[in-house]
């Protein structure tokens, strides 16, 4: 495996085998151990997009196996100044650079850079496309709960799936690995279609909660109200958001994750991210160890 | 200096109407003079051996960009008709929305003048507003008079009903024809690509086929009012199709239309890999589209086949999906893909093809038609109907590389191009 583009991309046999790779990493992030097999290995985390939770988690999965890890925002970078994307890799890559972890507001974009150097390119977010480390920590936390056979599992996306690079990847990942998928959401944000990949779209979110074994939420962007997606915040919350009036719907089981930053109080009520059945903390954890196990596999073809 | 006589010996000649084999013809003084199964001898003439060659009249794109004035780095008239005979090409009408636009007689002049050096006919369009603002109407009379062989909105979008309903009736007044680029930009909004299952695959904003025939069916209407030849350029969905058949047959309206190579051979499935090269407005559509397209061209309701042939550099395209250009290149590959997706895969007859990419733009558009036959001027094409290429960036010579249809194995490459009477494109060189 040279990169990490999307899901699509992946063989079962490939996210297999990063499964078991994280298990055996997560002893060694949870014991805050650091090994240098990817020692003399230099990686490049470009980010075009504000993140704490992916930045950092890929700076601590790199720093953990060894690799001399840098990281450039774009925000105080040579972009400010209209420097193209073609010749900002380029330039990185003249410091004999193994790894770009690439995170960019258009889609495309690190096929772009896997497509036009001789670098191992990871895609960190990508517009609304992919994020395929995202989904990969995802399916290695819901294994954690329900084990590796996810056959008849029902998978609940919810939110503004439309603009949403999480409920894509997640979606073709628990699709690929025979889970039942439904995408729930205001109808202004479910992207024409969607049926013809395959999985099922609902407006009725309580109906869904009621056999949903797996609850993943997403995050609500303010600016979708301005811009006529949707009528108002209440309405939203009414219909989607996962308050505390609707818990007594779930199922007995069911697991809640969110990819994160959570909005307390828009898509999910207060407290409800720290209650037992949420695995949003356990999602960070792994996803060092996910993001180990990724850059370990990548390694190995170098 | 260079107008010795011509003689293409043992060919076969395709018009829109006939096809005859086992021909000479003799081109002398810039027409042909004959056209004889018996031997043809002149002394000083060049001959062309036109065995397993095919002469087609030389062909006309109503609807091509050249950058200049502007944006010269791209594509000026000059390369561009060097592109254009290349691809067996002898005629093109050029679009307004260069910088500046179109927008005056002096501009009209500025694009015929010979100063340009184009090595093919040059026909102006101009633009239907001064600005981009769409406000003011054009001095569309004296622009006329200059040269301007149609007007239309094509890369400068206007779309307000009010003022398209005032640029047409004015059109009608002058008697010319207006060609309209139909979007109804509020619901294409950001697209890049075609708004379905592989725009929702991939991630990407996308245009919904919609927006193309709303801005259709709204410009038929207004046409119902004014009621003037009215011109549809790069239609690209079976949506639009039928509402175009609506307003010719209900309303009873003139109304022509055009539809693209890439869209009647290329689907959105090519945009996977998000190269650039495939972006272009209106956007590759899905099968079900590109297939509908094919049954109308088979059925005779798309009346011309132009190519949209919009240059961007290198660098402007190699980059991030949605913020490349629209556009693509087509004038050298345009005959080859309607004889490799068209003809050769019996969908219509050579005949068809030349009568949609030579003698429908012409009759429809008033440029002097170039059938092949004793007294015409010696506009015409050989083309290796038999021989299949690979297209490469290196087989361009527009100074853009654009095309969608690079890596692609084509058949029916042009091998000589003749104007007036005069080789100016010989397998591989421009002789200029």
């Amino acid at each position: 495996m040279k990169h990490l583009l999307d899901i699509k991309s992946l063989s079962p046999e490939e996210i297999e085998n990063l499964m078991d790779k994280a298990k055996s990493f997560k002893r060694l992030v949870l014991n805050k151990e650091k090994l240098d097999i990817l020692k003399g290995y230099r990686l490049v985390n470009l980010f075009f997009e504000p993140s704490t939770r992916t930045r950092t988690s890929f700076e601590i999965a790199a720093r953990s196996l060894g690799i001399e890890t840098i990281t450039v925002q774009t925000s105080v970078s040579s972009i400010q100044k209209g420097e193209s994307l073609y010749d900002t890799i380029k330039t990185l890559l003249s410091m004999k650079i193994d790894f770009v972890v690439i995170r960019h507001r258009y889609a495309g974009a690190p096929h772009f850079v896997a497509k036009n150097f001789n670098v191992s390119v990871i895609n960190a977010g990508d517009g609304y496309n992919a994020h395929p480390t995202q989904a990969l920590l995802d399916l290695f936390t819901v294994r954690e709960k329900f084990g590796s056979n996810l056959k008849g599992l029902k998978v609940l996306i919810v939110g503004d799936i439309s603009y949403s690079r999480v409920a894509r990847s997640n979606m073709f990942l628990f699709q690929k690995l025979g889970a039942e998928v439904v995408v729930c959401g205001p109808s202004t944000l479910i992207p024409r279609d969607i049926e013809k990949l395959g999985v099922r779209v609902s407006y009725n979110f309580v109906e869904e909660l009621k056999d949903a074994d797996v609850i993943n939420m997403l995050r609500m962007q303010f600016e979708r109200q301005t811009e006529s997606f949707i009528p108002s915040i209440k309405e939203y919350r009414d219909m989607f958001s996962l308050t505390y009036d609707k818990i007594r719907y779930i199922k007995k089981g069911a697991m809640l994750i969110h990819p994160g930053p959570v909005n307390r109080g828009i898509e999910l009520d207060d407290n409800i991210p720290d209650l037992d059945f949420s695995y949003i903390t356990e999602q960070v954890t792994n996803g060092v160890a996910i993001r180990m196990a990724i850059l370990h596999t990548i390694g190995e073809t170098l | 200096m260079n107008n010795s006589d011509i003689i293409i010996k043992n060919t076969t000649i395709t018009n829109h109407n006939e096809t005859i084999e086992n021909v000479n013809i003799l081109i002398s003084d810039g027409t042909i003079q004959k056209i004889s199964r018996a031997k043809i001898e002149r002394t000083g003439a060049i001959v062309i051996d036109g065995k397993g060659l095919t002469a087609i009249p030389g062909l006309v794109d109503v609807h091509v960009h050249f950058r200049e004035p502007g944006e010269e780095h791209k594509e000026t008239i000059r390369t561009g008709s060097m592109a254009a005979i290349k691809g067996g090409v002898t005629a093109v009408c050029v679009m307004p929305n260069t910088k500046p636009l179109i927008s005056s007689p002096q501009d009209v002049e500025f694009i015929k003048s010979p100063n340009r050096k184009s090595i093919c006919d040059i026909y102006p369009i101009g633009s239907i507003t001064i600005e981009r603002d769409c406000r003011e109407l054009t001095p569309m009379k004296g622009m006329k008079d200059s040269g301007a062989i149609a007007f239309s909105n094509d890369g400068i979008n206007c779309e307000d009903p009010g003022f398209l309903r005032k640029a047409i009736t004015y059109i009608k007044m002058i008697n010319s024809l207006y060609i309209h680029h139909a979007e109804v930009s509020s619901l294409s909004k950001d697209g890049v690509i075609n708004e379905g299952k592989i725009s929702t695959m991939l991630g990407l904003p996308g245009i919904p086929k919609e927006s193309e025939a709303l801005g259709v069916i709204e410009v038929i209407l207004i046409n119902n009012i004014v009621r003037t030849h009215i011109h549809f350029a790069h239609i690209s969905t079976s949506l639009s199709i039928e509402l175009i058949k609506w307003g010719q047959k209900y309303l009873k309206l003139p109304i022509t239309f055009e539809v693209t190579p890439h869209h009647f051979s290329l689907t959105e499935e090519e945009l996977k890999d998000y190269d650039a090269n495939f972006k272009m407005n209106p956007p590759l559509r899905n099968q079900e589209d590109r297939d509908a397209l094919i049954k109308a061209i088979k059925e005779d309701t798309v009346p011309i086949i132009a190519t949209d042939h919009a240059p961007h550099t290198e660098f402007e395209k190699k980059r991030e999906l949605e913020i490349a250009p629209f556009g693509v290149i087509g004038l050298e590959t345009s005959f080859a893909v309607g004889y490799t997706y068209l003809v050769k895969k019996g969908h219509i007859s050579l005949q068809k093809l030349i009568e949609k990419m030579s003698y429908n733009p012409s009759k429809i558009f008033g440029i002097p038609e170039n059938t092949i036959k004793e007294g015409n001027r010696a506009n015409l094409v050989l083309v290796d109907l038999k021989k299949e290429i690979e297209i490469t960036q290196s087989f361009f010579v527009s100074k853009s590389k654009n095309s969608p249809f690079i890596g692609k194995k084509l058949m029916g490459i042009p091998i000589f191009t003749i104007k007036d009477g005069k080789i100016l494109y010989e397998d591989g060189e421009i002789k200029s």
